[in-house]
Parts: C-alpha cells; structure tokens; sequence
C-alpha cells in the first residue's frame, strides 16, 4: 500500500469535491429560483384539476362565472379595481380566505375542512394559486371563451320592472336548449339528470308538476340552496322556453327510464 | 582588568521553543513525535517497539480500530469496503439527517410545506434531502450486501456467531431506518408505501389494532403516526444504531476480520500485517473523500429524491409500492390466500413469514453448525442461500405493478401518457411543441408535426401502444385522441381521450391533466 499515493490522490478528490460544491452553491440561487417556480406550476396544474372538480359547477368551466349570480374569476383584477375594500392582506390571502370560509351570505359554500367543508389546506393553496393564475394578462382566446365557436353568451339583461312584462309566447324547446345550456347546465348536468350541486329535473316526482311551479323556482330561485332567483337574469320568455326544455327532456327520460 | 563573568546568555528563541513544539505536536498527535509523523509519511519501516501503535492507547478515535489487519482482509475483493460503507453512509445520513430536521416539523399541515421549503428555499437544501435519500437507499442495500458476503466467506462462524446476530439487529435497524424516513415528506408515495405496512400490523389476530394503535395511531395513518415514525427516526433508531454498531464494531475489533476461508483451512499462509497507521488510516481517508465525491456527483448529475402529491387519504394512486426492499413481502401478499378466511392470508404472508425469515437469519449461525468454512464443503448451505435468493427476487418482481396490479389497459395507456400526479410521457414534450390542437392516432403519421419532436415521438408511441391494446384486449376501432388547449396564462389542459368497441359495445375513456409552463421542459419563453 502506498500511503504517499493514497494521500496524493486524496488531496486531488478533495480538490474535486470543494471545486463541485463551490458550482452547486454558485447555481443555487438559480436554481432555488426555478424550483419555487416549477412548484408554482406544479400547484396551479392541480388546482385546476381541484376547480373543475369543485368550482366550475358555479363559477364556470374557465371561470368566466354567471352574470349577476356567481362571480367571474377570470378577470384581470378580482377586486375590478375598487379601493373601498377594507382587507389589508394581499390578494393571495382574500381569495384563498375566501374559498377556505366562504362567502355564506352570497351563496360561496366554506371549503376547508376547518369550518366543515372537503377540503385541506394544501387543496385551498393550489385552488388559490390557480385563480390568481387568471390575474393579470391573458393570451389570446383565453379571455373569453364565450368567443368560442358553439357557445354564445348572452350579456346580463336588465331588471324588467314588475308588472310591465311583455306577453308571453308559448315556450319554445328549441330556443330554451341554448338558454338551459347556459344557465342551468353547470348544475343541473347538460341533460338535467342533475349534477354535484343541482338535483335532477328529469325525476319522477318532478314530472307531474305544473308549469307554474318551474316558473315560480325558476323567477325565484330556492332560498337556503345554490339555486339563484333567474327572474333578474333570464327574460321571461327564456324562463318559458327553458320550461317547454324541460319537459321535452322529462318526457325523454320516461322512455329511456325503462329501459 | 577584572574579567567580568559572562552574563549568562539568553539561548534563542528558536531553541528555547523547540521542545516545547516537540511535546506540543506529540501531545496533538497522540504520542507520534514529529519524526515519527516523518517517517510514517515517507514510507520507512517503523522502529520496534512500534511507536505508531501509541495512538491506539491515548486517543479516543484511533483506539477504536484495530492496530493491524492480516494482509489478506485488506483485500478490496474480500470485503468489497461494505462494512465501512454501511459506517460511511450512516454518518452522511446522520449529518445531512441533522440539517434536514432544522426546517422540518413533523406535522400533517406542514410537513410537506416544508419539505418544498426545503428543496425551494434553502441554499444546498436539496442538495442535503437528495444525499439524505440516496444514502438512505444505498445503505438498506450496502447492509444487506455486506450480510451476503459475510455469509459467502462463512464468516459468522464461531467465534463470530453473535455477532452475526448483532449484524441481523443492525440490518432491522436499517430497514426500519428507511421505512420510518420513508413516511416524513408526508407524499402520496409516504403515505400509501406506509399504509401497505400499517394494514400488515393490523392483519394480526387479536391483538393487530393495538399493535397497529401502537405504532401508527390509529387505523389510518395522520398526525400520530406521523409523529411516532418521527420520533422513531430522529431519536430511538440513531440510539440503537449508535449501541449496537458499538458492540457490533468492538467485536470485529477484538475476533479481527475473519481471513479467507482458504487462510483458516491452511491451504494458503498470510502472516503479513498491515497497519492502520499509516496504511489503512490513508486509505480510509481517500475512500471517505471518494465516496463523498461520487454521492456529490450523483446527486447532481442524475439523482433526485421523489416528492409526489401531498398525502391524500381519500385518493390512492394507481399502483401503489412499498419500499423496493419490502417489495418480496408485497410479493408474498399477491400469493393466493389459501387459508379459508380463518386467518387472513395477509397475516400470514406479510407477517408470519417474513418474521421466520428474519428469525431465521438470526439463528442463522446456530442451525448451521458444520465447521468447516470452505466452499466445498458448504454446498448445502451455499445452495440453500442461492434458492433463497432467488425466491427473494421473484418474490421482489412479484411485488412490483407488473404483476398482477394492472389496472385496464386505457387507464394503464392514460398513466403512462397523461397522468395527472407524477411525471408521464407528456411532461417529455417541450413547451412549444404543445400547440393548440387535436391529435389523433387515426390520422396520425409519423413525422407529420411540425416542429418534429417530442410531440410527435409521443403520438407514434401512442399509436403503436394503441394497436397493442386492440391486439392484446380485443378492441376494435380503438382511437385516442389528445387534445391540447391553452388554458390559462402559462397553463395548458391536456386531455386524452379514447374510444373503441368490445363486446359490439361501444366504450369510451377520458383523463386530463394540466401543464405549467414552470414544469414543463425547454427553456421559458
């Protein structure tokens, strides 16, 4: 055994080794740099998959909301620019606050599993990070996915006064499809068989109702549930033309029922 | 004219400091003078009596090794160093272990918080975690390599039979070592490898929840188990590993490293000695510096520890493994339970018989008592290991995803491809090879994308594993589909879907993931 030799070599591997670390520690400050930011991503991706699960029934598909009912979320600024708003944390916090405890008198369940809800803290950190994802700039098409071809829009109407409301056709299937998928669908499932947060509208004991009992749930919504009064949003020619929807709908179900 | 006596001169300083140096440098070097250091380091032959065997009396680090091997045990090919790499690593781990736990809180709400704080925010911090997990790996394997070769040279022979025993202690030690790291990051794959283990203490009759309570917590794994595993990890397993490593050692110190087979046999002499001062102790040195270098290396070249998904108890991922060392014991799960639902068939497996295998290995020395060390006459017990082996390995195949836990194939086909909670085929794809768009196998043709690349690579591989499947399952028609969309800033949705027919029925599938611009790879834009 040669000892000079050994401790030649050793002498040169240590060399090595603080020469390799001294590399490590000069690319750290990058490197710890695009890991937050693979982090960041890795977070956004799932909570995209946590807002399809949970949040696209209200809020929409791409966030882009209901008019007047449940809000947008793919906006530049969540708070639309207003300096009224007394929260001193930053936006971070408000939105992953808000999905955590809710918002109980605006129909914005709590989410945590703190206050009751489904889920844990590390679930609301991905969802908020997702929904501050939609913050700022947005590539081209992204905006706005009522752009898209097959899905039309329709701006929120105005309050018709009551009493002024115009006479009302008979509902028309056919134009209450658009309106239903719109409105309705992210709840009420596509084929109003019903969805996570919506009861099926094709059932049984829902069938016999009159017309006048869809109209009035409809106009006014369910107080104590996720369903919102339409009668702000929706003509009342829609509201008609949506029921006539339905029952075609109704009707299909009762065939297919037994088979 | 008186002369004047000579003030007695002051002698130099140079000569007054000399045997100060001299005693201080011998003292710091544990009785080698200077000139001993000399005559050490430029190879002369040491007087007699040795002065360099004084170390080993005065100091505490050196009185541990021995203060001379035979020749023949300083052979690389005889121990392959494993002895000392199980010392190595267990000291890299302890070190890169300590400033692990200085960001880490065993809690179920941070855990794995940290764990990202770590790898995101500390400078060398995951340089540490990566060296922490290697290490941990290498050395279940090392201790295990080193107990087959201990067995191959039959070296746990009397007079070394105990401490083949304290060896198989040391081996659980190191098992339970990685299995309670295993749970720390609080990850899917924590969760769900520890699980499999959880619901092994549970399967035992009568007294299986309490033992399972115990140890876990409680039924399912949470802060509890977190924190027991924790405590385990950081506390009472260093404890024991540092006592019975001690006695383990002080034993090999004491019987020395058992010679060649053919040594004892008297076929061949080594009356050769070689000294840890200063032979051993440089080569020591230069493997400790070597080893280092090679971990760092790896570490930075190809080697990362695995963090998946947060801990989900309501989500178990598609294929979930226990710890490759605990796959034969998966393995043995898979078996058949033949035993007619009196006792679980878990119990048995995935108790009984790996708890015979170990109480084996510890008994090892006394079963078997033939005393002669050389190969030929040990083909009974040389054959036995080999079987065993063997089974070890089928067992250990047996245990992985491949057998027996395939999912169907058009899920088999979406992990592979888009999985939505580790890295697939898609996160292969460069960021600007995912344009918008449709891309199905019906239409499909090699070379057809522009730029031709990763994308396109993924589309033939997926057309050839789609024409399997038809092969293999029976589907007729079968077309899948991937859709790429832009859907957020920095953010693309990636959907697979397929459709086909079995049976005259037609069938249809779908799975989704989303990919960030962050993770995904090539440079930003």
């Amino acid at each position: 055994m040669n000892v000079i030799r050994n401790l030649i070599i050793a002498t040169v591997v240590a060399v090595l080794l603080v020469a390799l670390l001294l590399v490590v520690f000069i690319r750290e400050t990058d490197r710890m740099v695009d890991e937050t930011a693979t982090q960041l991503g890795n977070s956004v991706s799932r909570g995209g998959r946590l807002f399809d699960q949970y949040c696209s029934g209200c809020h929409g598909r791409r966030g882009e909301g209901l008019a007047g009912v449940y809000p947008p979320l793919n906006v530049e600024d969540i708070w639309e620019g207003r300096e009224d708003i007394s929260f001193y944390g930053t936006v971070h916090d408000y939105v992953s606050l808000t999905i955590a405890g809710g918002h109980p008198t605006q129909r914005m369940p709590s989410w945590a599993d703190d206050y009751g809800g489904p889920l844990r803290d590390d679930q609301i950190e991905d969802l908020t990070r997702f929904v501050l994802n939609w913050q700022g700039e947005q590539p081209e098409g992204v905006r706005d996915p009522g752009a898209a071809p097959g899905v039309t829009r329709t701006p929120a109407p105005e309050v018709t006064p009551a009493g002024t409301e115009v006479p009302v056709a008979e509902g028309d299937p056919a134009a209450g499809e658009p309106v239903f998928a719109q409105n309705c669908a992210s709840c009420h499932g596509e084929q109003a068989e019903g969805g996570a947060l919506g009861p099926s509208l094709v059932r049984e004991d829902l069938r016999g109702q009159p017309d006048e009992f869809f109209r009035d749930v409809i106009t006014h919504g369910r107080p104590g549930t996720a369903m919102p009064a339409w009668g702000p949003i929706l003509s009342a020619q829609d509201i008609e033309n949506v029921i006539a929807f339905l029952r075609v709908k109704q009707e299909e179900a009762q065939y297919t029922a037994g088979m | 004219m008186t002369e004047q006596a000579p003030a007695e001169e002051k002698p130099p300083f140079r000569t007054r400091i000399r045997p100060w140096l001299h005693e201080y440098l011998t003292s710091v070097f544990a009785g080698l003078s200077p000139t001993d250091l000399r005559e050490m380091f430029q190879g002369e032959e040491p007087a007699r009596p040795n002065p360099r065997y004084k170390p080993h009396n005065i100091s505490f680090w050196v009185h541990m090794k021995p203060r001379w091997y035979w020749e023949s045990v300083t052979k690389f090919t005889y121990t392959f160093a494993l002895g000392w790499l199980s010392v190595f690593f267990a000291v890299v781990l302890g070190v890169t272990g300590f400033l692990l736990m200085l960001f880490y809180k065993p809690s179920v709400d941070t855990a794995y918080f940290d764990i990202l704080e770590i790898m995101g925010n500390v400078p060398f911090g995951k340089l540490m975690r990566d060296v922490h997990r290697l290490g941990a790996e290498l050395m279940v394997a090392i201790v295990a390599l080193h107990m087959l070769r201990v067995f191959v040279t039959a070296s746990y022979k009397q007079p070394r039979s105990f401490n083949w025993t304290v060896g198989v202690v040391l081996l659980l030690t190191t098992m339970l070592f990685s299995y309670t790291g295993y749970l720390l990051p609080w990850d899917q794959l924590a969760y769900w490898a520890v699980t499999i283990g959880a619901s092994m203490a549970d399967s035992i009759p009568v007294i299986g929840a309490n033992i399972q309570a115990l140890l876990f917590g409680g039924a399912e794994i949470g802060q509890l188990g977190l924190i027991r595993l924790y405590t385990l990890h950081v506390a009472v397993l260093p404890a024991v590993l540092a006592i019975m490593f001690g006695v383990h050692y002080h034993k090999v110190v004491r019987q020395q490293i058992s010679q060649p087979p053919s040594v004892d046999a008297g076929e061949r002499k080594d009356t050769e000695r070689v000294a840890f001062l200063p032979d051993v102790l440089s080569r020591e040195a230069l493997w400790t510096l070597g080893a280092l270098l090679i971990t760092v290396i790896a570490v930075v070249t190809f080697f990362e520890a695995p963090l998946e998904d947060h801990a989900d108890p309501f989500v178990t991922p598609l294929h979930a493994t226990a710890p490759w060392y605990f796959l034969w014991i998966q393995g043995l799960i898979k078996l058949p339970d033949i035993f007619g639902g009196i006792i679980e068939g878990k119990f048995i497996y995935g108790v009984i018989i790996p708890g015979f295998v170990f109480t084996f290995l510890f008994l090892l020395p006394y079963v078997d008592r033939n005393p002669s060390r050389r190969p030929q006459d040990r083909r009974i017990a040389l054959g036995v290991g080999a079987v065993v082996l063997a089974i070890l390995a089928i067992l250990t195949w047996m245990g992985t995803p491949a057998y027996k836990a395939q999912a169907t194939p058009e899920m088999e086909l979406a992990l592979e491809f888009v999985p939505y909670d580790r890295e697939g085929r898609i996160h292969e794809v460069p960021w600007n090879q995912l344009v918008d768009g449709t891309y199905s196998t019906a239409a499909f043709e090699e070379g057809s994308l522009e730029p031709a690349g990763e994308l396109d690579a993924l589309m033939t591989a997926l057309q050839e594993e789609v024409a399997e499947i038809e092969e293999r399952f029976g589907f007729e028609n079968a077309v899948a589909t991937i859709t790429i969309q832009t859907w957020q800033r920095e953010l693309k949705r990636i959907d697979l879907d397929m459709t086909w027919m079995a049976g005259g029925a037609e069938d249809d599938f779908n799975q989704y993931t989303y990919i960030h611009q962050n993770r995904a790879e090539g440079p930003a834009e």
